[in-house]
């Protein structure tokens, strides 16, 4: 069964008339992962948020989006601050504002553990301490006592992913998780991801990076400028792209990395 | 100019802008649109009712009321002006300073000010005038005194946070010099934010003139200011409440239009602000 | 030209008490050098140093210990007396352009102050041409910076940066921000302007593959020490551990 559907999704603009979305669809079917592909400004972050109610009240939704029997475009918002709170978690692109300047990290991530998954203090700060070991911090304690801008954008990333997998949501939608990581810390969270989604756990992963969404997608969505380009299984789609977009994706992802394929290609016959 | 563009599309920045022009503007024009002289006592017709020749009445000394409004504006109105922009000058000046070298001047400058600022500033402000003595002049050193350290720490800490922009690095990594990146870059930065807290003040500084001359430490008698007008209506109270009326109205005309504006102007000097396309930017 | 010896660089910690001479050291012993020409890739983990160091080259900073020179003088005397001849592209545009400026006067603002006196028209037409450069339309020029996308916010920070013709220009993560089409765009533009206008590159990053595409050698930072440097044509032979694991992290796509 499919337990996200979205049918016709719209996002128009009240004052200027533009779409931002047009008739976007898609589903994804429990445990498996999406990723949705597309340069900057082709709407991958805000359809996500229409999904979820968060646009401002400007921009006008249209069209049918189901969270398994939940139709949520015109749910009541006391629905949809349930269903973010417990069901479907969204780990935003810039780390940075996700967090209160004004808090500790260690003060935030405990307060969101008291308030969504009902520990004590205590629980909760070991709960944090592991996310922090998890997501190959140094030093939890003194992260848990530093403000956000103290770390690093990378750290507070990983704190955000570490928080978002430990609330156990069924679906995590991840916008641009791994944009600003270095390789070795993005290969630890991209295998964190793909722990969880064996683990069970439904993914929506929005990227302008293919090689990320290959290393991790079932399914993958192109969009381009508020539309679906192409849509498919993600195996398919990654060896014959059908639509000329998604191949000068591809295309422009390969050309970013030849080189360095080429040298350690290079490296790898001499030396045996 | 764009600024204009977005203000004109304010209604309530319009007619506060109105309000305070046309107060201004009666003020500086004050001898050819007051009814009568604004001095000129008559006991015969104290305490009269509002007339044709004597729109708001007379007070308890037969005085034109609407004149003495009028010419009232020449010293609240314009004293608060001219203390506001002398403040504004200095503690904008320090502030550049003190936010933009740092070092052991910032320090110096920031300790001066945190010293002056651990005075309440109503109380300096009743005992400089107290050790001057009244009068005009005092009263407005008075002011500037009081209030110049609060805008350079506002302005110092605006400057760091500014400094802390790309852009003024790249300024520095050219080589623009210090002067330069101070009046070409941080300085219309900050001067946004600096205009709305000075109309914000100014309200303050008339309230505060007003109080002053209240207290009959300010103006003296029989000069018209609206705070003095105050005063001599608060002395007759139970025969003529009415009197406490037209200046106590007066000033919560300009200080709510000054606070108005202050307001709007926030908005609109914010180049990223713009009604219409607010909440495209997602 | 660029000679860095023995730099060490520590801030106080954050969270520790009042007067206390708690430090923590971000960078420890750097020692490099970077000849004219050559494109020098600067990789290591966010958080480890690399904005520190482009601080310092910068002069925005001053090191705790050691000496940052530019062809044999220190740099803060080289900067003063060859003003424009060093340039730098940060990774956040959207703080690196007065946001009330128009791009134009952006562009024009280097050429402007620099050493040498133009008139107008002449600054109008080196606007022109910098736009042209770097595939961007004139429209673009009466805008604002918060009109404008990312890739075209860099494009301008790029064409700022080149507008005095320095000879050495420091990318602190330039393209990071950046999606995949931009970035490959980007990294075209910057070869061939290296190439024609003869500069000498510090390419911050902690994308492999972009500095492997664009460099000629490139120094591993870890820890706030230099653990490895190495010419881009020989990383398959990497000794330092971090290094090798960074290499083998870097996601395939082939």
């Amino acid at each position: 069964m499919n337990l996200i559907e979205v049918d016709n999704l719209s996002i128009l603009n009240r004052f200027t008339g533009e779409f931002i979305v047009k008739n976007l669809n898609f589903h994804i079917k429990k445990h498996t992962c999406l990723g949705i592909v597309g340069e900057s400004g082709s709407g991958k972050s805000m359809s996500m948020k229409a999904i979820l109610g968060l646009l401002p009240s400007n921009l006008e939704t249209t069209g049918c989006v189901r969270f398994g029997t939940v139709e949520m475009i015109h749910a009541e918002p006391e629905t949809l601050r349930k269903i973010r709170s417990k069901h479907i978690c969204l780990i935003l692109q810039d780390a940075m504002t996700a967090f209160d300047p004004r808090l500790t990290i260690g003060k935030q991530i405990i307060e969101t553990f008291c308030e969504n998954m009902n520990y004590t203090v205590c629980e909760a700060t070991e709960a944090t301490l592991d996310i922090l070991k998890k997501m190959m911090l140094h030093d939890p304690r003194l992260i848990m006592q530093s403000y956000p801008h103290q770390l690093s954008g990378g750290m507070l990333q990983r704190c955000m992913i570490g928080l978002a997998m430990a609330l156990n949501p069924e679906v995590i939608i991840a916008d641009e998780p791994t944009t600003g990581l270095d390789s070795i810390n993005q290969r630890n969270v991209l295998d964190e991801f793909k722990r969880l989604r064996g683990e069970g756990m439904t993914l929506i992963f929005i990227s302008h990076d293919l090689g990320v969404v290959r290393y991790l997608a079932d399914a993958v969505l192109v969009m381009r400028q508020g539309r679906g380009i192409e849509y498919g299984e993600a195996a398919q789609l990654f060896a014959n792209p059908v639509h000329p977009y998604s191949k000068y994706l591809l295309d422009t992802r390969k050309g970013l990395t030849k080189a360095f394929g080429e040298l350690i290609n290079k490296g790898a016959t001499t030396s045996c | 100019m764009q600024v204009w563009q977005k203000l004109k599309q304010d209604k309530m920045a319009l007619l506060s802008l109105g309000i305070i022009i046309s107060i201004v503007v009666t003020g500086i024009f004050a001898p050819f649109l007051a009814p009568h002289d604004p001095l000129a006592t008559n006991i015969k017709i104290k305490f009269a009712e509002a007339s044709l020749s004597y729109p708001f009445g007379t007070d308890q000394l037969g005085r034109c009321i609407l004149s003495r409004l009028i010419y009232g504006i020449r010293t609240t109105v314009f004293l608060s002006i001219v203390t506001m922009l002398l403040t504004i000058t200095i503690g904008v000046s320090f502030g550049l300073i003190a936010g933009y070298l740092r070092g052991i001047v910032g320090e110096g400058i920031l300790r001066f000010c945190d010293l002056l600022l651990s005075f309440p500033s109503e109380i300096m402000i009743l005992a400089i005038v107290g050790m001057l003595g009244p009068g005009i002049g005092n009263v407005v050193m008075a002011n500037i005194a009081s209030k110049w350290a609060w805008y350079t720490r506002m302005i110092r800490s605006l400057v760091l946070e500014y400094s802390d922009e790309n852009y003024i690095h790249f300024a520095k990594v050219a080589g623009y010099s210090n002067l330069y990146i101070l009046c070409k870059h941080l300085f219309p930065a900050i001067l946004g934010k600096v205009l709305v807290l000075a109309t914000l003040d100014t309200g303050w500084v008339i309230l505060n003139i007003s109080a002053l001359s209240f207290l009959g430490l300010g103006v003296q008698a029989p000069t018209p200011e609206w705070g003095m007008m105050l005063n001599e209506a608060k002395n007759i109270m139970t025969i003529r409440p009415s009197l406490m009326l037209a200046p106590g109205l007066a000033i919560l005309i300009i200080v709510a239009a000054c606070n108005f504006l202050g307001d709007s102007l926030r908005d609109t000097l914010d180049p990223k602000h713009n009604p219409i396309k607010a909440g495209m930017k997602l | 030209m660029l000679k860095v010896e023995s730099v060490y660089k520590s801030y106080k910690k954050q969270n520790s008490v009042i007067f206390s001479s708690e430090k923590q050291e971000i960078l420890q012993d750097i020692s490099f050098e970077i000849q004219r020409g050559e494109c020098l890739g600067l990789i290591g983990e966010s958080g480890s140093g690399n904005s520190t160091l482009s601080r310092l080259i910068l002069n925005l900073e001053k090191p705790d210990l050691g000496e940052i020179t530019m062809e044999g003088k220190p740099i803060q005397s080289w900067l003063k007396s060859h003003r424009g001849e060093m340039s730098v592209v940060f990774q956040d545009y959207t703080t690196s352009i007065n946001p009330f400026f128009t791009i134009k006067e952006s562009i024009a603002e280097p050429i402007r102050r620099s050493k040498f006196k133009y008139d107008k028209q002449t600054i109008d037409h080196m606007v022109l041409d910098l736009l042209e450069k770097l595939h961007l339309s004139r429209q673009l020029l009466v805008r604002h910076p918060h009109e404008l996308s990312g890739g075209q916010l860099q494009r301008i920070c790029i064409a700022r940066a080149i507008a005095t013709r320095p000879h050495f220009i420091v990318f602190d993560e330039a393209l990071s921000s950046l999606d995949v089409s931009a970035q490959t765009q980007i990294l075209l533009l910057l070869k061939q302007l290296k190439q024609e206008m003869n500069m000498t590159y510090l390419f911050i990053a902690h994308d492999l593959p972009t500095i492997a595409s664009l460099c000629s050698t490139v120094m591993f930072l870890y820890q706030g020490r230099i653990v490895e440097e190495i010419a881009v044509q020989k990383l398959s032979q990497v000794q330092n551990p971090y290094a090798k694991k960074l290499i083998d992290s870097v996601v395939n796509f082939d």
